[in-house]
């Protein structure tokens, strides 16, 4: 017996040989290439930044929130765009995809998004939209920050899509209040997603506990569309007179070798403009932090932006980050020279640094 | 051992991750990266192997393709098709 088992096994072992995942750096796809960022030697740029403005889509104009994805052909990315635009109907979504990440082509069925009620709680725009896909429910699942038409209700909405490009929203929607205290701190948007292969969801989400500092906690469920328990405060502001010493903007969460990375927009001081009774960030660069425990504490791994802003004053707004390979792939907003708002990629590697 | 053998054979057959589908791959590939003209893939050696790597890790090759080619390179449905049918996350 133990003759044939050694016959079976060296059959598997002359048929069948381990195959390894490919690791294609995206520089071997794209047009143009990457080029070394000073200050930095983890962090390549891509030199015909920014990959994404607008599309020519008439419903497009005026952009609120843009978020990337990514889906494995073959082990081969493929890349997602989700973008979401402020219309005189309300808000509405795109979605757009790309074999290289850099050129998106937008889906033909755009926009497609739920109508809104002219009074509904999310009737006005949606803002910092997070879109992960859930093995475990076969869905894709989506957080956004939803405000109404007269800018007096904020929430938080939970939408899925069986294919990325079809949303519905959640009939418990909007699943917080946001202009309520939730577990002692008020909640701002959602930053980052993830589910885990057992389906439960992580949240990260900008929240204060002072009225004025931001910071980021994470909120867990096992059920996307009911949040109940308080969150806990994972990563806080920098030390006063950093680049982010008053709070974080947006975030992405990813793993790579067993080490979490954090990416992050952190913002110096608020503007406020009384007439119109709000305040916007401003001094807004990028920070990253790592984790070796599942994302509960955050260490900075250096104390100074990544130097990947192009408006020297700091105008960079929203990060996604996906692991392609050995590599961290980002894509940052900034605000770029004659052409305004534009989303910039980047290649983080980390054993460069 | 007429009889031990047939039953390690079986034995091997459900141990054994099965031989890559190299004509399948070798379609796929053709159908990717030729009809379709994706970028994704640099080039042919990365195809077959991410090919391979995918069969693997539990996709299946055949049905991939299948739905590829009802897809007919409307890469959103690529990519569905690759949800369904392909095994690496």
């Amino acid at each position: 017996m133990r003759r044939v088992l050694w016959l079976a096994l060296a059959g598997c072992q002359a048929e069948y040989a381990i195959v390894a995942p490919v690791d294609v750096h995206p520089d071997e796809v794209t047009e143009c290439a990457f080029e070394a960022v000073d200050g930095a030697p983890e962090v390549e740029r891509y030199t015909c930044n920014p990959v994404f403005v607008a599309t020519d889509e008439p419903w497009a104009e005026e952009l609120t929130a843009v978020t990337f994805g990514h889906t494995n052909v073959l082990d081969h990315p493929f890349y997602q765009l989700w973008y979401f635009a402020r219309t005189d109907d309300g808000p509405t979504a795109g979605y757009a995809t790309s074999p290289d990440g850099t050129s998106f082509a937008p889906h033909p069925d755009n926009p497609q998004w739920p109508r809104t009620a002219r009074d509904a709680w999310d009737g006005g725009l949606v803002q910092n939209a997070q879109v992960t896909y859930d093995r475990s429910r076969e869905t894709y699942l989506m957080l956004y920050g939803g405000i109404s038409r007269d800018l007096q209700v904020f929430g938080l909405g939970v939408a899925t899509s069986p294919d990325g490009q079809r949303w519905a929203t959640a009939p418990t929607n909007p699943v917080l209040d946001l202009r309520l205290l939730f577990g002692g701190v008020q909640i701002a948007w959602p930053m980052a997603l993830e589910v885990a292969d057992d389906g439960e969801v992580d949240a990260y989400m900008a929240a204060t506990a002072d009225g004025d500092h931001l910071s980021m906690y994470r909120f867990a469920t096992d059920d996307p569309a009911a949040w109940l328990q308080p969150g806990e405060e994972v990563f806080g502001p920098g030390k006063a007179g950093r680049f982010d010493d008053q709070g974080l903007l947006d975030a992405a969460v990813v793993e790579l070798d067993g080490v979490s990375y954090l990416f992050y927009v952190g913002f110096g001081r608020w503007e406020d403009d009384p007439t119109k009774g709000v305040r916007y960030e401003r001094d807004a660069f990028l920070g990253v932090a790592t984790s070796t425990d599942g994302g509960h504490t955050w260490t900075r791994d250096r104390t100074d932006p990544l130097p990947v802003q192009v408006d020297p004053a700091g105008s960079i707004s929203a990060v996604t980050a996906q692991v392609v390979g050995s590599h961290i792939l980002l894509w940052v907003s900034d605000v770029y020279p004659e052409v305004g708002p534009g989303v910039g990629y980047f290649v983080y590697t980390p054993e460069a640094r | 051992m007429r009889v031990i053998v047939p039953l390690g054979a079986c034995w091997a057959l459900a141990a054994c991750p099965g031989p890559p589908p190299a004509a399948t791959c070798s379609d796929l590939c053709d159908a990717l990266m030729y009809d379709c003209g994706y970028a994704a893939f640099p080039d042919r050696a990365s195809c077959e192997q991410g090919c391979r790597y995918d069969v693997s890790e539990g996709g299946d090759a055949a049905g991939l393709y299948a739905c590829i080619l009802e897809a007919g390179c409307d890469t959103p449905l690529v990519l569905e098709c690759s949800r369904a049918y392909g095994g690496a996350p």
